[in-house]
């Protein structure tokens, strides 16, 4: 147990600031960009039709109609109409409210996962540090499947986090500006606490979609002689090239792209489609019989990761 | 038997690195391997370390294929290579937390009392060590490691002269004991010529010399005369030189040659200059 701890702190090491650092970013952006909004509310320019202005009157709350209402009030009392909503209504609303902010941190957390995994393999044959790596009685096995494990189960803690925090913030910001007495709809409508359980579950499901994709970004770290992110991409679109010529079509790479997107996560297949079928719809992706061929291809790719990696391609 | 290597092959394209390489490393020797660049010596330790596919010929260590159990093997092997291997990334502390999770015969206690002798911080980053830091922290590593055997493949390259004595002298006194074996290649030929117990000279791709280093003192005799002579068998070298003509002979009783001239043992560089030439 030890030796797996070791191996997957190792990684933290190496891989773990990129994560941390882009969704520490992300945050920072959500914080400036609501102080912003805060600081310049006077002066939102926002423009109303008759229906809403009428609707908005509705919405709000007795004293909010005679005295000032600000820019951003008005905006959160349109998107939410937290007053005038039920509780299954505000759910639905919070729900695809909390999925729109954590669309971001997913797909910047994609993008520097592929970064990760172009890198894992191809900068210990750059720098030699693989021969020490091989001077340690750690296999290739072990030690292709603790890179994966880290990117796929272990570095998804840090996006859970981040969006964690930064739903927080936006609920803590929207409790300011909505209606007096809403507040505490808004925060239990959000189902702020259980979205961290379901983003962990849709993270474990997440790792072996993009099995494929990940396994084959990593044999081609693994192999590549120079720039292992242009090989990446070079050969599937190549492979479809050829394929569309040929058939008119190009499934090969439409079919490992799908299989780098964040499908399974929560939040993303709620944005995806359109919040049908529930906080629970994301398991569906087990039922698809694409994902179980997705998950023996991966395996194979990363078997010939491990073989790769035995043989040692120095560069 | 540590080592046993018969009639290893391996080719890159055209070119043969190994050639029915054959060589054996006994417990508690100090064998080293000597041969000029692209005589195929570090594809053989590559080999002996799992980290190269052959092509033919039987390989084992300790009783292991090292291709096929590296992993169960390097639990009793350590290596330091020509190149600073350490990943460079990290923080000297962190490496020895990385080796203590994953090599059971690791005492990081033991490293940390090493380096505290040198310069080397445990905060410092491996990218900032200079080159005799690099090797004396990897050296630390090394010694604080429970193994059999200890594969050096040219450690001491590019390291002034202090930091080559030091490390050669760590190893000797703080590493080599009855059962451990040592293994190691370098250019330096002087350098380690008075702790090898065995020499293999190794050239494009083949053993020309494997033997103790006691019997190279019995079998080959320097031969120094001031004018050509004639010798009872054929000289495995000659060469004129400022003192006169220096033969290296095989196999020719000593006091047959004194007749001749001066005698004394070649030193390893002169005996593989005269074997290769053969």
């Amino acid at each position: 147990m030890q030796k797996y701890v070791g191996l997957l702190k190792r990684e933290w090491l190496e891989h773990g600031p990129a994560f941390y650092w882009s969704m520490g970013v992300l945050l920072i952006i959500l914080i400036l960009s609501l102080i912003l909004a805060f600081a310049f509310e006077a002066n939102l320019d926002v423009e109303l039709s008759a229906e809403q202005q009428e609707e908005l009157r509705e919405n709000m709350t007795l004293s909010q109609r005679n005295g000032d209402v600000s820019g951003l009030e008005m905006l959160t009392a349109l998107a939410l109409d937290t007053a005038g909503s039920t509780d299954a209504e505000l759910r639905t609303k919070m729900s695809a409210a909390m999925a729109v902010i954590a669309q971001a941190f997913h797909w910047v957390f994609l993008v520097v996962s592929i970064f990760a995994l172009i890198a894992v393999l191809y900068d210990e044959r750059k720098d030699h540090s693989i021969l020490f790596y091989k001077s340690l009685p750690v296999t290739d096995t072990e030690s292709v499947l603790s890179k994966y494990v880290f990117v796929a189960w272990v570095a998804p803690v840090v996006v859970i986090a981040g969006v964690f925090i930064a739903q927080t913030i936006v609920l803590l910001a929207a409790s300011i500006t909505v209606e007096d007495g809403q507040a505490g709809r808004l925060w239990a409508a959000s189902e702020i606490w259980s979205r961290p359980f379901h983003a962990l579950f849709g993270y474990l499901l997440q790792g072996l979609w993009v099995l494929p994709t990940y396994a084959w970004v990593m044999l081609v770290s693994a192999v590549a002689p120079k720039v292992p992110l242009l090989w990446a991409f070079a050969i599937p679109m190549v492979i479809s090239w050829f394929e569309s010529l040929l058939f008119g079509q190009s499934s090969v790479a439409q079919w490992l792209l799908s299989h780098g997107a964040p499908a399974a996560l929560p939040d993303v297949h709620r944005f995806i489609n359109d919040g049908e079928g529930g906080a629970f719809a994301y398991l569906a992706v087990l039922r698809q019989g694409d994902f179980w061929v997705g998950v023996l291809i991966g395996v194979g790719l990363l078997a010939l990761t491990v073989i790769a990696r035995r043989r040692y391609i120095a560069i | 038997m540590i080592v046993a290597a018969n009639n290893l092959q391996k080719r890159f394209g055209d070119t043969a690195a190994l050639d029915g390489f054959t060589m054996s490393v006994p417990a508690g020797r100090v064998v080293g391997l000597i041969g000029p660049n692209g005589s195929g010596k570090t594809t053989a330790l590559k080999s002996i370390l799992g980290l190269a596919t052959l092509d033919g010929g039987e390989l084992q260590v300790m009783g292991k294929d090292p291709l096929r159990q590296r992993a169960a093997l390097m639990q009793d092997v350590v290596f330091i290579a020509d190149t600073g291997i350490l990943p460079k990334w990290m923080r000297v502390g962190d490496l020895l937390d990385y080796v203590d999770a994953v090599q059971p015969g690791f005492n990081r206690a033991a490293a940390v009392e090493r380096l505290a002798k040198t310069e080397i911080r445990v905060t410092k980053r491996v990218r900032t060590l200079s080159k005799g830091m690099h090797v004396q922290l990897h050296l630390a590593i090394v010694l604080a490691t429970e193994a059999k055997l200890l594969v050096l493949d040219e450690p001491t390259l590019g390291l002034d002269i202090l930091y080559r004595q030091q490390f050669y002298d760590a190893i000797l006194n703080d590493y080599y004991e009855q059962d451990r074996s040592i293994l190691v290649t370098t250019h330096e030929v002087r350098e380690i010529e008075h702790i090898l117990t065995d020499v293999v000279f190794i050239h494009k791709g083949r053993t020309l010399l494997s033997a103790p280093m006691e019997d190279l003192a019995q079998r080959y005799t320097k031969l120094v005369t001031p004018d050509e002579v004639s010798l009872p068998t054929p000289p495995i070298s000659t060469k004129r030189g400022l003192s006169g003509y220096e033969y290296v002979v095989q196999d020719v009783p000593r006091n047959e040659l004194a007749e001749l001239g001066s005698v004394t043992t070649p030193n390893l560089a002169e005996l593989f200059v005269a074997v290769v030439g053969e």
